[in-house]
This record gives structure tokens, sequence and C-alpha cells, in this order.
């Protein structure tokens, strides 16, 4: 017979991985911090290099 | 002069429009077999697969594995080249990109397929359980192919047509510029997915054969994928150049690049089988043992300890001491050889962490069972195969991939 009380019943996933819906732990912080923290990484870079073709551009150009 | 000569790089010289457009029906052709195998697939169900209730993973995660392994010389190549600074690597980065942005891709299209359900597969990503390394693997995967994209983008911007675009050119070179930033991230991801795919293995308590210990909060497979797959995807990497350069007929970059990535897969390599020797002596020694279970009882039926030994031996230890000597890497013979041994060990390596893992009677009433893939398993991955073919010929036509081609045939 299983002890239904002794099941773990934490729940494992969660509801989305937008900020406000992450159940903020020492856990999830770790995963979502490094995945996030990538995710700005690849977008700044990008941001970063389409700055620099607008200024480039203005400037008349990369020769 | 080619109909489709405006398209082709200034100064390089290619086979005719017709010539190549029979190869792309070629490929096409494979692929729509692959296509027509995945529909089946989808339309009837796993059935038509060899899987069954011993073996939920077959053919299609091993090649999974195999692939993503062997494209890590997209991210490694990039490492050496703009964190530690090998320029030598210039001359077939390019293609290292393309090659690795076809294996991922290739990965996420069995996977989809695999999985049977893909129309959910976004739930990993939005209820993700961080609790398994597959999430982990999932997010990384998913990641490194937008970084593999962003850096598939500038090589896409150097054709000759769209490089006449202004705003296309400078772009291109402005994040060719910053791609030290999209190779770091590639690293950081590609270094946490290979691993945690290995992690995934060696946390399978109830599979004495894939469990492993842990070092920190990972079993010793996370380290050994990681180290596997850096040795093996230089390794193909180079036999694609190889044959690239043997397709087309032309010197497409020096000699001295090929020695360079096979004594990159070398070392690697070198390093990876004195690991995964160790690894192995305690698996069998200790790890067996204190799960009730001896090193012969995990090779029997069609999965021996042949294996092993062909893994290790024939496609470990030889290609590493083939790739160290440099006056055999500098021969194609011993150089392409010794790669295509590297290759097929970690692909031996993926299959029984797989397929043979889940083999082994682990239950008194199991047995050794054999798992055979059907032809509806093989055609997808054919169908893999030629798309990676066709995005190379593409790539090798329209694009200049390789820098020095010029320079060497004036």
């Amino acid at each position: 017979m299983i002890n239904v009380a002794a099941v773990d019943h934490t729940i494992h996933s969660i509801q989305s991985f937008l900020p406000w819906d992450i159940p903020w732990n020492s856990e999830t912080a770790v995963f979502f911090g490094v995945t996030y923290g990538v995710i700005v990484v690849i977008v700044l870079g990008l941001a970063y290099t389409a700055l620099m073709t607008l200024k480039d551009l203005k400037k008349g150009g990369h020769h | 002069m080619s109909k489709d000569a405006f398209l082709i790089p200034k100064g390089v010289e290619r086979c005719s429009l017709g010539k190549f457009s029979l190869w792309v029906l070629f490929l096409l052709a494979v692929m729509g077999w692959g296509a027509f195998a995945m529909f089946m697939v989808f339309w009837k169900g796993l059935n038509l697969t060899g899987m069954n209730n011993y073996f939920g993973f077959g053919l299609w995660i091993t090649l999974d594995l195999a692939i993503i392994a062997l494209g890590a010389g997209a991210f490694f190549s990039g490492f050496l080249r703009y964190i530690i600074g090998k320029k030598e690597l210039d001359a077939i980065l390019p293609l290292a990109v393309i090659l690795g942005w076809c294996c991922y891709l290739s990965a996420q299209l069995i996977l989809g397929l695999d999985v049977g359900q893909p129309i959910r597969g976004w739930f990993i990503f939005w209820h993700a359980n961080i609790h398994s390394m597959l999430t982990e693997v999932a997010f990384c995967i998913t990641l490194y192919f937008m970084v593999l994209c962003i850096e598939y983008i500038p090589i896409i911007l150097s054709n000759r047509k769209i490089d006449e675009i202004r705003e296309a050119h400078v772009f291109g070179h402005n994040l060719h510029l910053n791609m030290a930033i999209f190779a770091a991230a590639g690293t950081f991801l590609s270094f946490f997915h290979q691993g945690s795919l290995g992690g995934m293995f060696g946390v399978l308590f109830a599979r004495p054969f894939a469990e492993r210990p842990d070092v920190y909060v990972w079993p010793t497979t996370f380290f050994i994928f990681i180290l596997s797959a850096i040795a093996s995807g230089p390794a193909l990497t180079t036999i694609v150049c190889w044959i690239v350069q043997k397709a087309s007929g032309r010197r497409l970059f020096r000699r001295d690049v090929l020695s360079l990535m096979g004594k990159i897969a070398g070392s690697l390599l070198a390093f990876y089988m004195v690991v995964k020797i160790i690894d192995t002596i305690y698996w069998a020694k200790v790890v067996a043992p204190s799960m009730g279970m001896t090193f012969s009882d995990m090779y029997g039926g069609s999965y021996g300890v042949w294996l092993l030994w062909a893994e290790i031996g024939i496609c470990g230890i030889i290609p590493a001491i083939i790739l160290l000597s440099p006056k055999l890497r500098d021969r194609d013979f011993w150089l392409i050889g010794a790669c295509l041994l590297n290759c097929t060990g970690i692909v031996i390596n993926r299959f029984v962490f797989t397929v043979q893992t889940l083999a082994i009677p682990v239950l008194p009433f199991d047995e050794w069972t054999v798992y055979i893939p059907t032809w509806y398993e093989w055609a997808p991955m054919f169908m893999v195969i030629a798309f990676t073919a066709l995005v190379i010929s593409l790539s090798y036509r329209y694009l200049p991939i390789f820098p020095q081609e010029r320079k060497l045939n004036p």
C-alpha cells in the first residue's frame, strides 16, 4: 500500500517561463538566471551590431 | 558561362548549372523518401518503427546524440578562433558553422519526429521541469541553434548579389566583428548541452550500464560527453572539408589547416580516451558490482564486448595515435581514415548508451533483446544527411565559404 502522504507532491514543472510565473528559489534562480543571462547577451550583441550598422550607414557605410 | 554565374562568388569556378541541378535533384529525391517516412510515422504512429516496450529509444536518439556531438566542430572551431585566437581556422570556419547549423537543425527535426507529438514540443520550454537534464538540453540546444543562425547570417550576406546591398554588407561586416560575443555564448551553451546529454544517462540509476558516480552535481558522463564531442566535432569538420575539396577538384584551403584540425582532434581524443578508460574501469570494478552486477552481465546477445573494444580500441586509441603523429596526419589517407574512426567511435558510444543500456536485462523476467530499426527509421536519417549535403552544396556554390580558394586557384 502506498503511503500517499509520503509521496513528494512538490511541483517540479513551472506554469510558464515568464519571470512572474516562476517560483523563485535557489534552484529556479540558477537555471533561469543563466538562461535569461544568455538570452540577454545574445539580444544585446545583436542590438549593438544593429546600432553599429546604423552608425556606419549614417557615416557613409563601410568599405 | 553558367546561367547562375551572377550568384557565384567572383574569381572562382563552379560546375555547370545542369550538373549541379542533377545533384540537387538526387538529394531532393532522398529527402522526399525521408519526408514520406516521416509523414507515415506521424500518420500511423511509432508502431511503424522497430521500437517497442523494451526500446523506447532507438536509431533516432542515437542519431540525435551522434550528430550533436559531431556538430561540435562549429562551436569548438569558433571557440579556438575567437576566444583562443587560432586565426588559421579562418580558412574553414564558415564550413564548420554551416555543418554545425545542419547538424543541430537535423537533430531538432528528428527529435520532433521521435517525440511523436511535436505539436506539444513547446511544453518543455513553457512548463519547464528544472530538475530534468533534458530541460537544460532543450533550452541550450534551442539557444545555441539561434547562435548558429546568427553565425550563419554573415556568411549568407556575403553572397555576391546580397553583398551589393549596402545595408546588408555593413550589417554582415559588423556581425562578423562582434562574432566573439556569439562564439562565447555558443561555447557556454554547447558545453552545457553536450554535458547534460551525457548527464541524462549517468543519472539512470535503474540502468546499471549507463549509471555513473557523481562529480559534484554531475555524473561523470556529463564530462565524458563534452570531451567526446570536442574530440569528434573537429574530426567530422575535417572529413567534410576534405570531401568538398575532393568533390570540387579545387584547392580550397592550405593543407596545414587540415593537419591542424587533425592535431586538435587527436589531442582531444587522446585526453578523452584516458578519461574514458579510467571511467570504464571504475564502472566495471566499482559501480556495476555495487548494483549486484558484473562487467560480463553488461554484454550479451547481439551487444557483445566487441562493441567496447571497437569503441575504445579500434575507434579510440588507434585514431588518437595516428592523429598525434605529425608524419601520419600530414597524409590524407591516414588523416581522413583516423577522423572516420574517431567519428565512428563516438557513434558507437552514443549507440551503446542509448540502445545497449535498454537491451540489458535488469528485472528477473527480462531477457536480452535486439533492436532492429525499420526503413521508416532509416529513411529520415538519410533525409537529414541529404539535407546537410544540399545546404553545403548550395553554400559552396553561392557563398565564399573558403576564403583561401581564390588565392590557391589563380
